[in-house]
């Protein structure tokens, strides 16, 4: 007895100290480089977060990257007379959409990249179809360079880098999970029912991130 | 006049093996053409966006070959552009026109139907490999 009283605060700390970490996701564009801070070569971190932009929703209504602060998002990239990755993509999100319908800190950004033939008023149409309520999930239109920017110099940089295979990665059918600080935690094959349920998964954690 | 019976029997045996096309088959070969498209379409748009800023930069242009006439430099750039837009504007409106779902109370008007737009997709897919390799090789010689 008295030897546990002397060894309880140690074995309190090393109880405490084993406590499971909560999991972080990782960050796919993060860079660590050195910097010299009062004479001393420090690592420093930059992340890439998605830049400023100003889009048309389904609405026609003008949508921003300020529209997802404090929020967490998904981002796609489609077009709505895709006759093969898009449905398949778009029916796996909407399960993801259904979980998270009603929690206000979920968005979902859908990029079309035909510009010229999905104007608001057909991704309107495609989104009723859907049976997409509300405004937590935006259709996206803008010009072919803001689309195509976005999509390779931003969301889809992550997707470029692990594949080797050159080219193709827009119509892809990739899901990019995106914090509340704009920054990419995630990027999922929405064609693959594994990978959508990661998603899901990984959604959750992150919405416990502080 | 053995072998000769030996070899059309071998002859039909490979006829009859070669598996029959059906609305499957060519439907999911329809739709290969089409998901090759989709990859080759970035690089119809990516060139599409290399050679306007060819075009917003013809001072840059002339500065880097200065044996350029940048008039006639601006016209072949137009050209190619225009020759860029045409080819995407086809699949656009293949695809737009498209029914994957179609179906006729005839099997055989439905697999007519695809085997046309296989025929369409595969004209469309030769002409953007014309377009994309030109422009690769004029942008090639630009960098």
């Amino acid at each position: 007895m008295k030897n546990l009283i002397k060894y309880l605060p140690i074995l309190l700390i090393f109880g405490l100290g084993c406590k499971d970490e909560p999991k972080r996701l990782p960050f796919l564009q993060m860079e660590t480089t050195q910097k010299t801070v009062n004479g001393k070569v420090v690592e420093d971190t930059i992340f890439r977060p998605i830049p400023a932009f100003k889009l048309l929703n389904q609405d026609s209504v003008e949508v921003t990257d300020k529209d997802f602060d404090n929020s967490i998002y998904v981002a796609d990239f489609f077009f709505t007379t895709c006759p093969t990755i898009c449905p398949t993509m778009h029916r796996n999100l909407f399960k993801v959409y259904q979980k998270f319908e009603h929690n206000p800190s979920v968005k979902f950004a859908s990029h079309t990249i035909d510009v010229k033939y999905d104007k608001p008023s057909v991704m309107k149409a495609y989104a009723k179809k859907m049976g997409i309520k509300g405004k937590n999930w935006q259709f996206l239109w803008g010009t072919r360079d803001q689309i195509y920017a976005l999509a390779e110099r931003n969301y889809l940089v992550a997707v470029t880098e692990d594949n080797k295979a050159p080219g193709g990665f827009v119509h892809q059918g990739y899901l990019i999970l995106v914090d509340k600080q704009k920054r990419i935690r995630g990027a999922y094959d929405g064609t693959v029912d594994a990978e959508v349920q990661k998603l899901m998964t990984d959604m959750d954690i992150l919405l416990k991130e502080q | 006049m053995k072998h000769l019976i030996q070899c059309l029997f071998l002859m039909a045996m490979m006829v009859s093996c070669t598996p029959k096309e059906n609305n499957d088959n060519v439907r999911a070969e329809l739709m290969q053409f089409h998901d090759q498209l989709m990859m080759d379409n970035e690089t119809i748009i990516g060139n599409q966006m290399k050679l306007d800023t060819l075009l917003r930069d013809m001072k840059g242009l002339k500065t880097k070959n200065p044996a350029i006439d940048t008039v006639k430099e601006k016209e072949l750039i137009n050209k190619m552009l225009v020759r860029l837009t045409r080819v995407e504007d086809q699949m656009n409106d293949w695809m737009h026109n498209f029914n994957a779902d179609f179906k006729d109370p005839s099997p055989e008007a439905t697999l007519q139907y695809f085997k046309a737009e296989r025929e369409k997709i595969a004209a469309i897919a030769k002409a953007y490999q014309q377009e994309i390799n030109s422009s690769n090789v004029y942008l090639k010689q630009k960098k």
